[in-house]
């Protein structure tokens, strides 16, 4: 089932520049063309581009933060333009930022999560339960009673992804919720998320400059200039170079180390992502080059 | 130019209840033609040290040294403060926040102008600043609104470059840049350090940037230094960095599986070149 189907959906900012001195209105650029997509409930999507490909303004409209100009997009079954599904769409998507430091505003953590539970009137002992279980769920349960202030970037992220967690969400979307945080911080959000996915069967997309987390979805989109301009499996997308380049993009190292050796003439197949399958592929190969 | 830290501890809200020991005992040098990348986990202290080379803080305990003199116990010290503010040029976290002016040339001229240099100086400089992070006459009169992520960032650079600085100081720099605009900014700021001579400081938390960039590295970890030394010797110590939360490039971890699987290479390779120099040959 498809838990996200977008049908040609564009948009443009809108802005309010007076007009130029050949008295026409300045071009502006959609930040979205006609971009047409499917997420099935379960999946782990991963949206790569420059800066200014339109990836967050795309992850904006999967909770109806902004609104398509033009097409539809279908949220779990409901039109995002239809005002009166608005908070059913909230509920259903959250969303982690960049800044952990912009979206804590309770002064204890388990206070800090149960805000958006208290806003829609859920009874307080349900509050709890849910609260404490969307703390272990995250790894945090030992900071319940903790001044967020005290805790690190990657452990203030996993309390922005539990107060999500509490309002019982199909998917959660972090739009470069990696980028400020330290290596150990990453690997603590990444790790959360994916188990989240993989236990719960929430929909997870991420947006990233970070190449090796794309490695860990299930499907990745490659964005330029308000389009999607490829989508793939990690295998499939780190084999095309071309439009790589044209995204800016890079390869992960080990993708990258594969993609040297090869061109060295070393007998490496395609499609390798790995650490361990890049090590036997060098292991093959140098062990048929000694007989 | 040289900047040393001797026995420096910082204490932020000293005899309170919230005193936080923020630095411990630091004792280091900078200064020099060298790329130097400062690693650590969040709360380190990386933000106050920094914030100690140009004296934007003062320490609680120790002195610094501004080419051998006590920049605090002179007599005229406040004088020597501002000098010493514009020879350490500091970048932040997001220098494009900073943008106030209309258009591009106006504001990176503004620190030379507020160095003493007249209009046509400061524009003179500004303009140099600007084609050394790429950015060319095009972008002068441009709105800082008109510009991508990737081009106000280096806009946000330039104003500090322009200034001159002997030590160039970069608080993650390339924080939420798109891949190629990260390899960018690294690559101009490599070029920069190399023609001016100068002493590029950057605070990053991408070991793989680091790995490809910097000659020196400084690991802090709760306040202490505990590893200084050649970007070689500090991630061939990966198991310690584990330990205060970092790690080496993903390349070396590869690296030491391959050694492990029987392949002669060794886990010192830190950058994808420097692994293909080690197995190219067993082919």
């Amino acid at each position: 089932m498809n838990i996200i189907k977008s049908e040609k959906i564009s948009y443009t900012y809108p802005t309010y520049q007076e007009d130029n001195d050949e008295g026409k209105a300045a071009e502006i650029k959609p930040a979205l063309r006609d971009v047409s997509f499917d997420v099935e409930a379960g999946q782990f999507i991963c949206i790569l581009g420059r800066n200014g490909s339109g990836k967050s303004t795309l992850a904006r409209h999967l909770n109806a933060l902004l609104v398509p100009n033009e097409g539809t997009l279908w949220i779990d079954g409901m039109d995002s333009k239809d005002a009166s599904k608005l908070w059913d769409i909230r509920g259903n998507v959250g969303m982690v930022f960049q800044n952990p430091d912009n979206q804590i505003i309770g002064s204890v953590v388990d206070e800090d999560v149960a805000f958006g539970l208290e806003n829609i009137g859920v009874p307080s002992e349900e509050i709890q339960r849910r609260v404490a279980q969307s703390l272990e769920n995250v790894g945090i349960a030992k900071y319940a009673k903790s001044s967020p202030n005290k805790l690190s970037g990657g452990q203030k992220q996993r309390v922005a992804v539990a107060g999500i967690l509490a309002m019982n969400p199909k998917c959660i979307v972090l739009d470069e919720s990696t980028a400020m945080l330290d290596p150990r911080g990453r690997e603590e959000v990444m790790e959360t998320v994916r188990k989240l996915n993989k236990e719960q069967g929430i929909t997870v997309i991420t947006i990233t400059h970070y190449m090796d987390e794309a490695l860990m979805a299930d499907h990745i989109f490659v964005m330029i200039d308000g389009q999607i301009a490829m989508q793939g499996t990690p295998g499939e997308v780190f084999e095309r170079e071309d439009i790589l380049e044209r995204a800016g993009l890079r390869l992960p190292q080990i993708c990258q180390l594969a993609h040297e050796l090869r061109k060295a003439g070393m007998d490496i197949p395609k499609g390798v992502l790995t650490a361990d399958e890049l090590k036997e592929a060098v292991v093959k190969a140098v062990q048929k080059n000694a007989d | 130019m040289q900047i040393e830290l001797k026995n420096v501890n910082f204490i932020y809200n000293k005899d309170s209840a919230e005193q936080v020991e923020a630095l411990s005992d630091i004792n280091l040098t900078f200064g020099g033609d060298s790329f130097i990348a400062i690693i650590g986990s969040t709360g380190s202290g990386k933000s106050t040290l920094i914030q100690l080379l140009n004296a934007l803080q003062k320490p609680t305990e120790g002195t610094i040294l501004w080419d051998g003199e006590d920049i605090y116990a002179l007599q005229d010290s406040k004088k020597r403060i501002r000098l010493l503010r514009c020879s350490v040029g500091m970048a932040f976290q997001y220098p494009e926040h900073q943008f106030f002016e209309t258009e591009v040339l106006k504001d990176v001229s503004f620190g030379p102008k507020n160095q003493g240099h007249t209009k046509e100086e400061s524009e003179e400089l500004a303009k140099k600043a600007l084609a050394a992070v790429g950015l060319g006459p095009e972008y002068y009169e441009k709105s800082p609104f008109e510009l991508s992520g990737g081009e106000l960032r280096r806009a946000g650079i330039a104003g500090i470059l322009a200034m001159e600085p002997e030590i160039l100081i970069l608080d993650e720099p390339t924080a939420g840049l798109d891949p190629q605009g990260k390899t960018d900014i690294l690559d101009e700021l490599k070029s920069i350090q190399q023609s001016r001579h100068i002493t590029v400081i950057l605070v990053s938390h991408s070991m793989e940037e680091v790995a490809s960039y910097a000659d020196r590295v400084i690991v802090l970890s709760s306040g202490h230094v505990i590893m200084d030394g050649s970007t070689h010797e500090v991630f061939s110590r990966y198991k310690e960095l584990e330990e205060v939360g970092l790690k080496a490039p993903e390349v070396t971890y590869f690296m030491e599986e391959l050694a492990q699987a029987g392949i002669p290479v060794n886990a010192n390779a830190i950058t994808i070149d420097e692994a293909l120099k080690q197995i190219i040959p067993l082919i």
